[in-house]
């Protein structure tokens, strides 16, 4: 072996580097065989035991001529490799060590043959997955169900079956190195702005880490604010989303064992948008989203501001209603701010505990905390039956946030604002705003202000967007937005026709 | 990076421009003895007359405010950033003891000055070193909800004015018109730290006109509360207010009464305002403070704005002190300073 760890000529020397490199890797199938008509050419076949099946080999144009081998003279077999090696479809030469043990270990078979000093990579479907599956992360009840699976490669494919042109470039990088992960950033070549793209090219030259077991370590260690608790990667599982935000010049980071590809840049507002906004009329799109952004304000301050007008500001509610929330709260013998801390502590209990339970479990732990432990809870007046309705707003609210990792900061920020709100009423709550708003203004997501399309001074630039918390008619949206190249902003223009 | 964040736009300027000076004007100017009813609006437009010039002057200064220890010199340049540094400090304590008047009044009664204060201090100092484009991007954000706000609340205190109320009249002197017209022009004294930021305004030559517009809305909005207010409480009515503008609100109920009262939030987006002010005292201190290399004095303006508060607090120090100050200190020493910047720049053109 070369210091360049190159294949020697010598199956011997190459198989004697292989089997000391894979010792004790019991998964690792080494197959030694003798090939020619008198049994005297020796080749090695390397592949991970399930990765590669035994049938699947066989049915390879490689696998065939492996077959053909066995029927022809020693003289011969060398040649006939070196000549058809290459022009078989399923096969790429390999002249390394390293590149034969990386491809081994990215799920394909390796062909090694005395006198070639080289190896054959034999394409294999890789390693188990669980296929397409449904997003369940974001569903839709309008548009594709197809979700991202765990396979980098099948991830690409479903953007590329949505996005047929050869301008959607896949560029291959391999993180981590042990776990040697393959990642795949894809974009369009003539949407893309090329600072963009060069600055998440040096941000993940940035680092070198032993493992990347999922997208969540990637973006975290690429992020301008590490602090912040709000994303600035986008995460999607869909395909058809992410192929759409494609053509608004954003950038996709796909991971191999991760069904989320990171989206960049982002916004506060991309984060409140989903697929079916594109698909539905814009009244009833803009409805909703209108109703996500009161989901957002809601479950931040709604729980503080309870505290606030119940303990300080009791002059705001009509008489009655005063009256009547003093009543409930008769016989609870903790105060209001404590009260909610518990039910909210509760509640994220009951959400954790139905995220973590077994499939139909989890839903009957919603039910069961949610309403049995709550209704307990009122009859043995640990906490007032308002209180119960604060918490069930705020929860549904929180679920009504399209985009886990972005209301969860809210769903943490919340217990400030209780805080806040329940020692300095509404005065804490402003500062709590205000040290909010101060937080988003400063924050960028890959230069693009984290509030655009509500702030920034290139605000006029996605005029035509017309995105915001109202969406506009489809006709109208004929701009890309900011992220896009200046020079290719028009996504939409009439045709002339009968 | 494609986005250009060094600058910010002049629709940034403007709205910084209006929520800084939005909540503490409303706060503390229709309470003057001079400036009430008619008298007030015939102040806004002398006072905005004179200032319509103070600033275009301030602007063709700007250039010389960017670097200035090598147009002035160290000593003069760092003798300009410590009045301008005092000015700020007491500013900031201005603000504070304004902010705390109103929070243990109306919002948390009898609340402490140190921890009000002190809690304000925390968080406006946040994110005051992030540059002039974030606090560009929350003036952007929050300006719709401020003036928003503010509009409706005017428009639902419209409903109390009492027509007989707005024929009084208060005597009209050539000493009220002129105090009242220099207490105007004293009030966006703030306005001479703009020079030290143009230079980050995106066609700063051309700023004129954003700074003209946002000190007009605001002048609108003066004479828009001085004819509500004395509509509503008569000239007689507003001379014992503290905060005329806060008690407007306690009578007005929002179509369909369904909340008893309404004053909070409109408090609350006042004094929002307020914060928002307190954190371009912060910013400014910082520019100031880098301008002249003196970063790490940063705490101890800061420290010096909070003793400064509490000590006032505890003394019993009214804010309306500031006023006197910047009228007979302030004001005047700044108009000096700008005269005899303006008199070295010609100088120097002409050389």
């Amino acid at each position: 072996m070369s210091a360049y760890n190159d294949i020697s000529v010598d199956i011997q020397v190459n198989e004697e580097y292989i089997r000391k490199r894979c010792e004790n890797c019991a998964d690792i199938v080494i197959r030694p065989m003798m090939l020619g008509k008198d049994k005297k050419v020796r080749c090695v076949v390397v592949y991970i035991e399930v990765a590669v099946s035994n049938i699947m080999l066989e049915d390879t144009v490689i696998g065939k001529l492996i077959s053909h081998m066995w029927q022809m003279s020693a003289d011969e077999i060398l040649p006939f490799v070196q000549d058809n090696g290459l022009g078989i479809s399923d096969v790429k030469t390999l002249y390394t060590m390293d590149e034969a043990f990386a491809a081994m270990l990215a799920g394909n078979a390796i062909f090694f043959l005395d006198g070639y000093p080289a190896a054959l990579k034999i394409s294999s479907k890789g390693y188990p997955d669980m296929g397409v599956s449904q997003a369940e992360g974001e569903k839709v009840l309008r548009g594709s169900k197809e979700g991202f699976g765990d396979t980098v490669k099948s991830n690409s494919a479903l953007v590329r079956k949505r996005l047929r042109d050869t301008k959607l470039k896949v560029k291959e990088k391999s993180i981590g190195v042990r776990s040697n992960t393959m990642m795949q950033m894809l974009y369009v070549e003539d949407l893309v702005e090329p600072s963009l793209l060069e600055e998440i090219e040096n941000r993940l030259n940035t680092f070198e880490i032993d493992g990347i077991a999922d997208s969540g370590v990637l973006e975290q260690l690429t992020e301008e604010t590490w602090y912040s608790p709000f994303p600035q990667f986008q995460t999607t599982e869909r395909p058809d989303r992410a192929a759409m935000e494609l053509l608004d010049g954003r950038i996709l980071l796909l991971v191999d064992n991760s069904p989320s590809g990171l989206l960049l840049p982002t916004t506060f507002h991309n984060f409140l948008q989903v697929s079916e906004d594109r698909y539905n009329h814009f009244e009833m799109a803009s409805f909703m989203r209108m109703l996500r952004y009161a989901a957002v304000v809601l479950t931040l301050i709604f729980s503080g501001m309870y505290l606030a007008v119940t303990d300080f500001h009791t002059q705001v509610l009509p008489t009655n209603l005063m009256l009547s929330f003093a009543e409930a709260r008769q016989g609870v013998p903790f105060p209001s701010m404590l009260e909610i801390l518990i039910m909210e502590l509760a509640f994220e209990l009951i959400r954790e505990a139905g995220i973590r339970m077994p499939g139909p479990l989890g839903g009957t732990m919603g039910i069961v905390g949610g309403l049995i432990v709550g209704q307990a809870a009122v009859e043995a007046n640990l906490v007032s039956p308002m209180i119960v309705v604060v918490v069930a707003i705020t929860a549904l609210s929180s679920l009504t946030i399209p985009n886990e990792e972005f209301s969860a900061p809210f769903r943490l920020l919340k217990y400030g604002f209780i805080v806040l709100g329940g020692t300095l009423g509404i005065f804490g709550i402003a500062l709590g705003v205000y040290l909010l708003i101060s937080h988003l203004a400063g924050l960028t997501s890959f230069g693009i202000p984290y509030l655009t399309p509500f702030t920034g001074s290139r605000k006029e630039r996605s005029k035509g967007q017309r995105e915001g918390m109202l969406r506009a008619p489809i006709w109208w949206m004929n701009m890309r937005p900011i992220f896009a190249r200046k020079e290719e902003k028009v996504r939409l223009r009439k045709k002339g026709g009968n | 990076m494609h986005i250009n964040n060094n600058t910010i736009s002049h629709r940034q300027l403007f709205r910084q421009v209006i929520v800084s000076f939005l909540g503490i004007f409303l706060l503390q100017i229709p309470g003057w003895e001079s400036l009430v009813g008619r008298v007030g609006v015939l102040c806004v437009f002398i006072g905005g007359f004179f200032l319509f010039f103070y600033i275009i002057y301030l602007i063709r200064l700007s250039n010389l405010f960017t670097n200035m220890e090598k147009n002035f010199g160290k000593i003069i340049s760092r003798m300009i950033i410590l009045l301008y540094l005092s000015y700020l400090v007491v500013t900031g304590i201005f603000l504070l003891l304004t902010m705390h008047a109103v929070v243990s009044r109306f919002l948390v009664k009898n609340a402490a000055g140190w921890i009000i204060m002190g809690l304000a201090i925390v968080i406006c100092c946040q994110g005051s070193k992030k540059g002039l484009e974030a606090r560009g991007r929350m003036a952007e954000v929050i300006y719709p909800v401020i003036t928003g706000a503010v509009v409706i609340m005017f428009v639902l205190a419209v409903f109390q004015v009492h027509p007989d109320y707005l024929e009084q009249s208060a005597s009209i002197t050539v000493e009220n018109l002129g105090w009242g017209s220099y207490g105007i022009f004293c009030a966006f004294a703030p306005m001479v730290l703009l020079p030290f930021t143009l230079s980050r305004v995106e066609k700063s030559a051309s700023t004129k006109g954003t700074i003209m517009g946002a000190a007009g809305l605001l002048a609108a909005f003066l004479i828009l509360a001085f004819i509500v207010l004395q509509g509503t409480y008569g000239i007689q009515g507003l001379l014992y207010k503290q905060f005329p503008v806060i008690d407007l609100m306690k009578g007005v109920g929002l179509p369909g009464n369904f909340l008893q009262r309404v004053d909070v939030f409109w408090i609350i987006f006042i004094l929002f305002s307020v914060l928002f002010a307190l954190g371009s005292i912060f910013f400014y201190q910082n520019e100031l403070l880098s301008s002249v290399h003196w970063e790490k004095y940063r705490i101890l303006a800061v420290c010096l704005m909070y003793a400064g508060a509490v000590i006032c607090k505890q003394m019993s120090i009214s804010p309306s002190y500031y006023g006197w100050l910047l009228k007979w200190v302030y004001v005047p020493l700044f108009l000096l300073v700008t005269l005899a910047i303006g008199i070295i720049k010609r100088r120097r053109i002409r050389e």
